[in-house]
């Protein structure tokens, strides 16, 4: 009887200790949509996914909140909540994150800010605390490799559809602009080649869209479309699927997705970033303790060498090389991007001036 | 006592809801409040209830929170049907709102948070609810509040109302108290002279250059002035030149080497050198003997706000290298010589370095054909992430060699084609331009100074002007249904569906010119419109400074609110109108004009709608958005908040807040469940609001049955009693009353006393003797005079009374 | 040619459905503004229902369960308006006003708990149904090849649906039902003096019954026709992007008769569609900048009210609840 009580004494002592000793680190991660939900089929949901995948892997509380409308006070208001409910870790994608930062940045000194897609613009002249850390994609790098890839495999009227206009989406659809270009003057076919520019003005596709991507492919003659914007692409894979049209995925390498529910082939590629990656190695370093490398910086993700699958913007596995461009020829590219041989600008403020033709017809509605 | 009951019931509540207010213990704050309401109703000295609850008032009062309570547990249940655990805890956090914060100042923050969206919800609501008692459902509201919010936001931002005035302008660029002209007007044209570049100079002239050569010939109207985000620019051009020289600064003055820190803050202002420190808390940091020479030692080469990491610098001198039709890359040390570190720069060196290109730059520069340059390497020339002005760009070539004295106009214009003449001003020299113009450097006012430099500014207490514009424009939108269903019979459901549509897409054109390009939104009004933003005038003293947003606007609302139930209920014109409502013939034969009452009352609403979208915009606690694709849904949410309210004003204030609590604390809850749920619970508390008849009603009738069943009692018992008497009696006394009753009317009758008047139809007796029939005939003879005379005063009364009648007809019809 | 038709097609036929519903409801005399939560709950039943059909069932099948499950949810749904109005004499319009935030809302509930039970980390709410869309389509099934006309082409991958067919024949069948049927009469009455019709033996309360119901099944067929409209999956949470009030306006513009409503309806549909593919002809895409197409049908709309409504009339009793032996 002693013995066991001795026993269970010397238990309990440990545990308490044990208990006492995680307390000490208790990480609790939280994410704060920028107003949309997490199942925005974009950058909230790339979040969503990965950190909860992380998350629960490591046994870690994982929870999100959904500002009740889009402006900055309820932004705030939902850190505010996170804060005292006991996170210290809070995962903020989107650029709409910059103001709130610089206000919750000093208030909450202790909490860990990992803001994504935020650049140093959107902050609005504040410094960067130390227990902030903003990582911006060079989105218009993936988007050049896409467009230098269709063209140089053949397409001469591409297409692409945004989302909303956002900083985010603007890159990628420039970038794409430049590749094409650059490709069709390598080619020397610059008069011929002709891209077609829209943004939907939502992240879902409906008969609206449709009916555009329809006129696109069916009137006009387009024969690939990048379909940048969440699920914008569900109309433009129909409207492809008619006419044995093509389609340029995003984000992720949407092959699976598209070509499973619209038929083989119909992805031609898709420009990735890393955002998933990009949150749970972040989450292994602030759970190992590695934050302070990070902390108070505006990481621009984009090309950290020559082996493509290791950059943080890409274009997918699955795309459809062949003879005009070839996975040599991706790795080359890749290189001289890496290298500084290739430029790709990065403004958002007015579309490149380009040699081959380019429509900007702005809003579908 | 009866009045002193009532009054310490009152103070009692009152005190329970400042404890409330005041985060005491919230169990003594409702205890307070239970013994105040006691206290209220005993004082009233009748136990019964029933008819304070047959007031209207109260029951629509009961109705709304029992369909509130219905709408809750409806929501629990479904709570409980996704996942019971946790369900009572989401529900309390619906409830709670902002009462989940563990510190008081969360709550606070979040508190006034919730009350400044409420107060466009209380006023579309007050749209909907005048429109509705006048008879018609203003579903238009929604458009009427895009009108308001998007003329607001033109006013402020399109046309400029929201500017800095001059003052203010001043202290944004210069960072100076108000007279600074004459402080420092000298210190930059001291420091020009110096030092002949600086960044300052640069962004100034080339802004300047622009917007000549953009006005050139146009009268004062169609003149173009810098842009928001180009005085940006130069402010913060300004900062980094006032930080860089700050010790240049403090050296040019008279009284250098007698200045105490904290003289000099006091002249300069404390004025922020990073997030963190101002240059007052710097300063406390020094003894106070510190000279001024040791101060500019150590302060005196303050960096730029605006770091530089070496990857834009990369980035930027590639594309430049490119943008030049440089053939190979630029080598690795004529990159990174020159920069120890990776964070903090200084622009001199970035110049000096930049400046080293100049070799390469000016080969560069002379082997293109210019033409090539403009065509295809134009967009090249823009620097990493900054979005750089047209004119600024200029200006970082003009850096690259040397200055813009060394480029050669051909140069420029080769690279630039639409740019006609480069002309370079120093600023000092500006500056002297415009202080002759006005007497001299110490005559020199602020307004002068910066309307001299040609940057546009605005009007103090402009959020005036905003807010009529948006009443207006709601105004004028409201009288367009009003005038269609007056004089075209249009439904105005249809119009007002119509017109929302229809001011949406225009009044996304209109605001696209006030957008933030980067954000995808117009511009924040804090920054850069100030005189646009509604003053806060002490009412966030109210909410402990917890939130800037919370201004005049909400003591407007309650106003408009009052204002409104006071219109509706007491005036001659709301009677009116709510006439016009229940029944427009009647009215219309009553003489009330009905067409003008229709357009008067939707313009009155759309007034609401307007000003409730004003009032919100205007805080700059939401941003319009550019290519907003739906007509937000404020305008039907105000539906709901004016139901819930039972239609009456002053409802509408505490249903709008009720709304925008249970939404806002939707948003706090756990996500087990979807955030959807709060929109749920309160369409299910909109839905039994609709059964309030049905309740009321009932009431009514549980109320009427009490009644009448109280009344038959009685009745009945009374009969009973009746019953009960006779039955006992009846063997007793009813015969003697009988028998007793007709001796006596016997014998009135044989002395012929009258009994009872009865006029005209006296039946003739039988005589029964001579004397008697004699009698009788004189008997008759008399009561025929009397009969005429009857007659006659009978029918002097006819007209008297018909005289009567007459002149009461007059006046009435001259009342009339 | 097509594109344009097929669009055309699209709206004119959901906007029809949702405005004849609306419009057997009214007149039986209960106002109902509540097609928008209508449309989502009946579109919801359709789309749970072609979700769970096992993939390879005949077209025929497909089309009938899944046009049955959207009126049967439609018709559910719009219990709630008519328990509210005419039992419990509820104010009609703000019950409609309820119903459309809460279509909507419980919608979104429902599918992501459905979505949820089904694959914990789905937290979704959208319903993806896929290639069972294609058994709506008419001419997916045409034998086209090489050498056939660009007409049997276009026609292959249009959009027309059988969706579309059924909402004529129901157009027709609307205005037998209302202007040349028994019971046609009896409910119009209803809605016009229901006091009189109550002392003609007619019950009033089982007529307003029969209006909402119907408007119901409507309502949710049109929302059906909705989402199944050029794309394989629906993500609820948008509700139906104010279709639901564009088709009171539709009903209100074609002044409560069946082919007038067909007529607003089509010109609507004209003008949406057309803003949708002008770029594809020429001469359009240089008329007007393109905001002015989005704007165009509702100014059209506007300028034909204002010339046509001036001897419009809604039926006269409606809105007010029917209280038995009230004169």
């Amino acid at each position: 009887m002693k013995k066991f009580v001795a026993l269970l004494l010397a238990a309990m002592m440990l545990l308490s200790v044990a208990a006492f000793a995680s307390a000490d680190e208790e990480i609790k991660v939280a994410l704060i949509t920028d107003v949309g939900t997490i199942t925005d089929q974009s950058f909230n949901q790339a979040t969503y996914e990965a950190a909860k995948e992380f998350c629960e892997a490591n046994g870690i509380g994982f929870t999100y909140f959904q500002p009740a409308t889009d402006t900055d006070a309820d932004r705030i208001a939902m850190i505010d909540k996170a804060v005292d409910e006991g996170y210290t870790v809070i995962l903020m994608p989107g650029y709409k994150f910059g103001p709130a930062i610089g206000e919750v940045q000093d208030e909450y000194d202790e909490v860990k800010f990992v803001a994504l897609d935020v650049s140093e613009g959107d902050l609005g002249g504040a410094e960067l605390g130390e227990n902030v850390y903003c990582a911006v994609y060079q989105e218009e790098l993936c988007g050049y490799m896409a467009g230098y890839a269709a063209v140089k495999l053949g397409y001469k009227h591409l297409g692409y559809l945004g989302g909303m206009a956002v900083p985010a989406v603007i890159r990628y659809g420039f970038g794409f602009v430049q590749g094409c270009d650059a490709a069709a003057v390598e080619l020397g076919i610059a008069d011929q080649v002709t891209v077609e520019y829209v943004y939907g003005n939502q992240f879902y596709g409906d008969a609206d869209i449709t009916a555009y991507m329809d006129t696109w492919y069916q009137s006009l003659g387009v024969e690939v479309v990048f379909a940048c914007g969440g699920g914008i692409y569900t109309s433009a894979a129909e409207a492809a699927q008619k006419v044995s049209g093509k389609v340029i995925g995003v984000d992720v390498d949407q092959a699976p997705t598209i070509d499973g529910a619209y038929g083989e082939g119909m992805t031609v590629t898709s420009a990735m970033k890393g955002l998933g990656a990009t949150v749970k190695t972040l989450l292994a370093e602030i759970v190992a303790g590695n934050f302070e490398n990070y902390g108070g910086q505006v990481a621009t993700l984009g090309l950290v060498g020559t082996d493509p699958e290791a950059n943080y913007v890409q274009i997918a596995p699955s795309t459809q090389f062949a003879d005009g461009f070839t996975a040599e020829d991706y790795n080359a590219l890749v290189a001289a991007m890496f290298s500084g041989e290739i430029l790709v600008s990065n403004a958002i403020d007015s579309m490149p001036i380009t040699s081959i033709t380019v429509n900007d017809q702005g809003n579908v509605k | 006592m009866k009045v002193g009951m009532m009054v310490c019931g009152m103070l009692l509540v009152a005190m329970s809801f400042f404890m409330l207010y005041s985060y005491q213990p919230e169990i003594m704050a409702f205890l307070v409040m239970g013994t105040g309401i006691f206290m209220l109703m005993h004082s009233k000295k009748e136990r019964d209830l029933t008819p304070v609850l047959k007031k209207q008032a109260t029951q629509t009062i009961l109705a709304s929170l029992l369909c509130i309570v219905l709408g809750l547990l409806v929501g629990y249940i479904v709570l409980l049907i996704i996942n019971p655990e946790g369900a009572w805890s989401a529900l309390s956090t619906i409830i709670s709102n902002f009462k989940t914060f563990s510190k008081a100042d969360g709550q606070t923050k979040n508190l006034a948070n919730t009350v400044v969206k409420t107060v466009p919800l209380l006023l579309c609501g007050l749209s909907v609810l005048f429109a509705y008692k006048v008879g018609m459902f203003n579903i238009g509201a929604a458009g009427q509040y895009v009108a308001g919010a998007g003329i607001a936001l033109f006013l402020a931002i399109g046309l400029g109302v929201g500017f800095p005035t001059a003052e203010q302008a001043a202290v944004q660029l210069f960072g100076a108290p108000d007279d600074v002209a004459r402080v420092v007007a000298p210190m930059i044209v001291e420091q020009e002279a110096n030092d002949g570049e600086g960044s300052f100079t640069a962004a100034y002239n080339a802004l300047q250059k622009k917007y000549d050569a953009a006005n050139e010939g146009k009268k004062k109207k169609e003149m173009t002035y810098p842009t928001a985000r180009e005085l940006n620019e130069l402010s913060q051009a300004v900062e980094a030149v006032a930080e860089t020289e700050y010790g240049k600064i403090l050296q040019s003055l008279d009284k250098t080497g007698s200045l105490t820190p904290a003289e000099i803050v006091t002249l300069y202002g404390d004025q922020d050198y990073s997030r963190r420190e101002t240059f007052g808390t710097l300063f406390s940091r020094e003894s106070a003997d510190v000279t001024v020479e040791e101060l500019v030692e150590k302060y005196g080469s303050l960096s730029v706000k605006n770091s530089v990491s070496v990857t834009d610098v990369l980035n930027a001198n590639n594309k430049i290298a490119s943008g030049l039709g440089l053939s190979g890359k630029l080598t690795e040390p004529q990159i990174s010589g020159g920069f120890p570190d990776k964070e903090e720069k200084n622009p001199e060196e970035t110049i000096k370095w930049l400046k080293d290109l100049l070799p390469i730059a000016d080969e560069a520069l002379a082997a293109k054909e210019p033409k090539d340059i403009i065509g295809v390497e134009r967009n090249k020339f823009v620097i990493a992430g900054s979005g750089m002005t047209f004119a600024a760009s200029v200006q970082r070539v003009a850096d690259l060699v040397g200055g813009i004295e060394n480029v050669t106009v051909e140069q420029i214009k080769a690279i630039y084609s639409d740019l006609e003449t480069i002309e370079t001003v120093k600023l000092a020299d500006a500056i002297n331009e415009i202080a002759e113009e006005h007497g001299g450097l110490e005559k020199l006012t602020i307004g002068q100074l910066i309307n001299g430099m040609g940057i546009q500014t605005g009007v103090s207490g402009g959020w005036v002007l905003c807010v009529l514009g948006a009443i207006i424009a709601g105004a004028l939108l409201g009288a367009l249904s009003g005038l269609l269903k007056a004089f075209r019979n249009v439904n105005e459901v249809i119009s007002g569906i119509m017109l929302n549509w229809i001011t949406l897409y225009l009044i996304n054109m209109l605001l696209a010119s006030c957008m933030d390009q980067k954000m995808n939104e117009t511009w924040s009004l804090k920054k850069f419109f100030p005189n646009a933003l509604l003053p806060t005038a002490g009412v966030d003293g109210l909410f402990h400074g917890q939130s800037e947003q919370t201004t005049i606007a909400i003591p407007i609302a309650i106003l408009v609110a009052v204002l409104i139930w006071y219109l509706l209920t007491k005036t001659k014109k709301g009677y009116e109108l709510r006439a016009t409502g229940l029944n427009k013939d009647a009215a219309k034969y009553a003489g009330m004009k009905g067409r003008t009452n229709i357009i008067t009352t939707m313009a009155i609403a759309g007034a609401l709608a307007g000003l409730g979208a004003a009032l919100f915009y205007l805080t700059d606690n939401t941003k319009w958005s550019a290519g907003q694709a739906t007509v937000p849904s404020m305008g039907f949410n105000g539906i709901a908040a004016a139901f819930l309210g039972g239609l009456h004003p002053i409802g509408a204030i505490f249903s709008s807040f009720f709304i925008q609590h249970i939404t806002d604390g939707g948003s706090f809850m756990e996500k087990i469940y979807p955030a959807e749920i709060a929109s749920l619970i309160s369409s299910v508390i909109i839905y039994m609001c609709a059964f309030v008849l049905f309740i009321r009603q009932t009431m009514n009738k549980s109320f009427s049955d009490k009644d009448a069943r109280k009344h038959a009692k009685l009745v009945s018992e009374t009969k009973g009693i009746l019953h009960g008497e006779l039955q006992e009696d009846f063997d007793q006394s009813v015969a003697s009353a009988v028998s007793a009753e007709i001796e006596k009317s016997a014998a009135n009758w044989a002395k012929k006393a009258p009994v009872a008047p009865e006029p005209k139809r006296i039946s003739e007796p039988e005589a029964e003797s001579d004397v008697e029939a004699d009698l009788l005939r004189q008997a008759k003879a008399l009561e025929l005079e009397w009969g005429e005379e009857d007659e006659e005063e009978s029918g002097k009364d006819k007209k008297k009374k018909k005289k009567d009648k007459n002149r009461k007809e007059k006046k009435g019809g001259s009342d009339e | 040619m097509i594109l344009l038709l097929q669009y055309m097609a699209i709206y004119t036929a959901v906007l029809m459905l949702v405005a004849l519903g609306g419009c057997f409801s009214e007149h039986s005399g209960v106002i109902n503004i509540g097609l928008e939560g209508i449309m989502v709950f009946g579109a919801l039943g359709g789309a749970l229902v072609m979700r769970y059909l096992p993939d390879g069932t005949s077209a025929v099948f497909v089309v009938l369960t899944c046009v049955l499950a959207a009126m049967a949810a439609g018709l559910l749904y719009s219990l709630l308006l008519a328990v509210a109005a005419v039992n419990f004499k509820a104010d009609q319009t703000l019950v409609g006003t309820a119903m459309n935030l809460l279509g909507t809302a419980a919608a979104t509930v429902l599918v992501k708990a459905i979505n949820q039970a089904a694959n914990a980390s789905d937290v979704s709410s959208t319903i993806a149904y896929g290639a069972k869309r294609k058994a709506f389509l008419i001419f997916s099934d045409l034998q086209v090849n090489e050498e056939s006309s660009e007409f049997m082409k276009a026609l292959k991958t249009s959009e027309f649906s059988w969706l579309h067919v059924i909402a004529v024949i129901l157009l027709i069948v609307s205005f037998v039902l209302l202007y040349r049927t028994r019971f046609g009469l009896r409910m119009r009455s209803c809605g016009e003096h229901p006091q009189a019709s109550a002392s003609v033996g007619i019950n009033v309360f089982k007529m307003r019954y029969a209006g909402v119901l119907i408007s119901g099944a409507l309502g949710g067929l049109g929302g059906l026709t909705y989402i199944t409209a050029a794309v394989s999956e629906w993500k609820f949470e948008n509700g139906v992007a104010g279709f639901g009030f564009l088709a009171l306006a539709v009903m209100i513009f074609g002044a409560w008769k069946p082919f007038r409503i067909a007529l607003a309806a089509l010109i609507f549909g004209v003008f949406r569609s057309l803003s949708n593919v002008y770029k594809g002809f020429d001469f359009l895409k240089n008329l007007m900048p393109g905001a002015v197409y989005n704007m165009l049908p509702y100014i059209i709309s506007l300028v034909v009210l204002i010339i046509f409504s001036k001897n419009s009339a809604a039926p006269k009793a409606e809105g007010i609840p029917y209280e038995q032996g009230m004169r």
